[in-house]
């Protein structure tokens, strides 16, 4: 797999040789292109690219989805590990992704510019930035776009609601998840959730307590978790995967039990199975 | 803002989402009848549309083609050097006949040969790399005949998936059709033929790993070790005896077992009805003594 990147860096060198011999841009591309098509194989090329897109992480930095999934993931990009990503990976979050693009074309074709695309929300704490992109900033409320095949977990449900909720708190404005329901692959409803600001204070609240851990020298500190470790990435060097898989860890997390049983109503009433 | 105010919204977009304008060739490779619907053929849609989000080396083209009196819209298609390519996420048993017809329509609409290529591929169990497959443009002759009497006609001409998924099966008198396969005959063939390379050529593939390393290195015993691991899961297998050696735990000979649990592979000795656990391939690749490599016997060769 890494012969991958290795590979462009050596076609780039010859495209600049080339370009400097006197040859056309259009006639070298022709070549670059087949080469890749070829040698590195168009799937790797696409691998690569997604992988690299999937986490950016940096100190200081922490992104909200992957905070909520486990704390212990940014600790762990943060002392240099990285997880092993295989096609499954790859393929399961562009599944996530996906449907999205159409989505936000046509709500832009609605709406024209009132709603904009790469909008980010931070909250800063002792020079710690939790960040974090909804999908669309209309003005006055955020648009996040999420997508259910079939059926669901209620874990799944609790990680799109305390996403959302951090930007509305951090936004102070109401965050609106449109949830794209999918049975056999085919779109059969849209649901939409009201998101307050107040249901992102228990993440505001987790991530103010990792932080003090993690500066207090606790970079392992297991404070917020929603994702079942036999679906996380780090889950063959975990030091914590002896725990039991798919428990729930959220500070204050009862207080959001009603706002939960919410959501499971209204995306049940739409024909998904709310499993777990 | 009320959350009626997003209801709305959420319900202009389900409209939007939910059908098109033109008669779609994606949408016509599962059902011609489905030709306008915009949501059975969605997540291949999509796909196309975000893909050059994250891959910009390759230049996208739209089409709108105009076939006797039909409009018909094709999905987005990728141009990477002289190749024009129909991007796929994932191949399933299930989808690929739809694929392959779709391909075959848009290459004989623009009369030029395209790639149907996958990202990657899941025919039992495991995803992996995917392939491509070139599609001639003379395979889609017969097909866009059909397609053209069936819109026309409001006949089924063409259907790949099952009336059980379809979104109109209520209302369609054609549902009875349940999962059978409409295309013309000699589409069907071709079809065939390109399913059968696919899988055979995939299983001769997997025959080959299963030939024990002729000169015995950590690295070609580490990655037989790991081929057999690969194969018993195709296989569903949880036990695989591989060879015979002294067990570095005990000391005694044994049976070296590859050991599918869960999502781990490990290898253990067999002495009689005792087993000593060494660990992951991995892990215990140093620690492993062989004296010979055992015949894997597949679970066929028992009947």
């Amino acid at each position: 797999m890494s012969q991958g990147p290795e590979t462009l860096k050596n076609v780039i060198e010859e495209i600049t040789k080339l370009v400097r011999e006197g040859y056309s841009l259009t006639s070298i591309m022709k070549e670059v292109t087949e080469a890749i098509n070829k040698d590195v194989g168009l799937s790797k090329v696409i691998f690569n690219e997604i992988k690299d897109s999937m986490v950016k992480i940096s100190p200081g930095n922490v992104p909200v989805g992957l905070f909520t999934q486990c704390s212990l993931i940014p600790s762990y990009y943060l002392t240099g590990k990285n997880p092993s990503i295989d096609w499954g990976d790859i393929t399961m979050h562009l599944l996530g992704k996906m449907i999205h693009s159409l989505a936000v074309a046509e709500v832009k074709s609605r709406f024209g510019n009132r709603c904009i695309e790469g909008v980010e929300v931070m909250y800063t704490y002792n020079s710690w930035t939790m960040r974090g992109k909804p999908d669309l900033d209309c003005g006055k409320y955020y648009l996040e776009f999420k997508t259910i095949m079939g059926r669901v977990t209620k874990t799944r449900l609790l990680h799109d609601l305390i996403q959302a909720g951090f930007y509305s708190a951090a936004g102070n404005k109401n965050t609106y998840v449109l949830y794209m329901i999918l049975t056999d692959g085919i779109l059969r409803n849209i649901v939409p959730i009201e998101v307050i600001p107040e249901v992102g204070y228990p993440v505001i609240y987790a991530f103010k307590l990792w932080v003090k851990a993690v500066e207090g020298g606790d970079i392992g500190a297991l404070i917020a978790k929603t994702t079942s470790c036999k679906v996380c990435r780090f889950r063959d060097i975990c030091i914590m995967r002896t725990r039991n898989p798919h428990e729930v860890i959220l500070p204050g997390r009862e207080l959001l039990d009603d706002y939960l049983n919410y959501v499971k109503h209204e995306v049940s009433k739409a024909g998904v199975k709310v499993i777990g | 803002m009320s959350l009626e105010e997003i209801t709305d919204l959420a319900n202009y977009l389900l409209n939007r989402l939910q059908s098109k304008d033109e008669h779609f060739v994606t949408s016509i490779a599962k059902c011609s009848l489905l030709s306008t619907r915009r949501d059975v053929s969605i997540m291949d849609e999509a796909y196309a549309e975000y893909l050059p989000r994250v891959l910009t080396v390759c230049g996208t083209e739209r089409h709108v083609v105009r076939l006797e009196d039909l409009t018909i819209e094709l999905p987005r298609l990728f141009k990477c050097g002289d190749s024009l390519i129909l991007p796929k996420l994932m191949m399933l048993k299930e989808n690929i006949r739809s694929h392959i017809v779709e391909a075959m329509l848009i290459a004989a609409l623009l009369n030029t040969e395209v790639q149907l290529h996958y990202l990657s591929k899941s025919i039992n169990g495991d995803i992996e790399e995917g392939v491509s497959i070139p599609i001639k443009p003379e395979w889609g002759k017969e097909l866009l005949n059909a397609v053209v009497n069936s819109l026309r006609n409001k006949e089924v001409g063409i259907k790949t998936i099952s009336c059980e998924v379809c979104p109109l099966r209520d209302v369609c008198p054609y549902s009875s059709l349940g999962s059978n396969v409409v295309l013309p005959g000699d589409v069907l063939k071709i079809i065939n033929d390109i399913e059968n390379a696919l899988f055979t050529q995939q299983a001769t593939g997997k025959e080959n790993e299963l030939e024990p390393p002729s000169q015995l290195t950590r690295e070609s015993l580490r990655n037989y070790l790991k081929n057999v691991a690969r194969w018993a899961r195709l296989q569903g297998r949880t036990w695989v005896s591989v060879a015979v050696g002294k067990c570095p735990i005990c000391g005694r000979e044994g049976t070296l077992v590859v050991r599918i649990v869960g999502n781990e592979d490990k290898v253990l000795y067999r002495h009689g009805s005792s087993t000593c656990t060494i660990g992951l391939i991995d892990d215990a690749i140093d620690k492993i003594n062989i004296s010979r490599f055992l015949r894997i016997v597949r679970s066929d060769e028992h009947k």
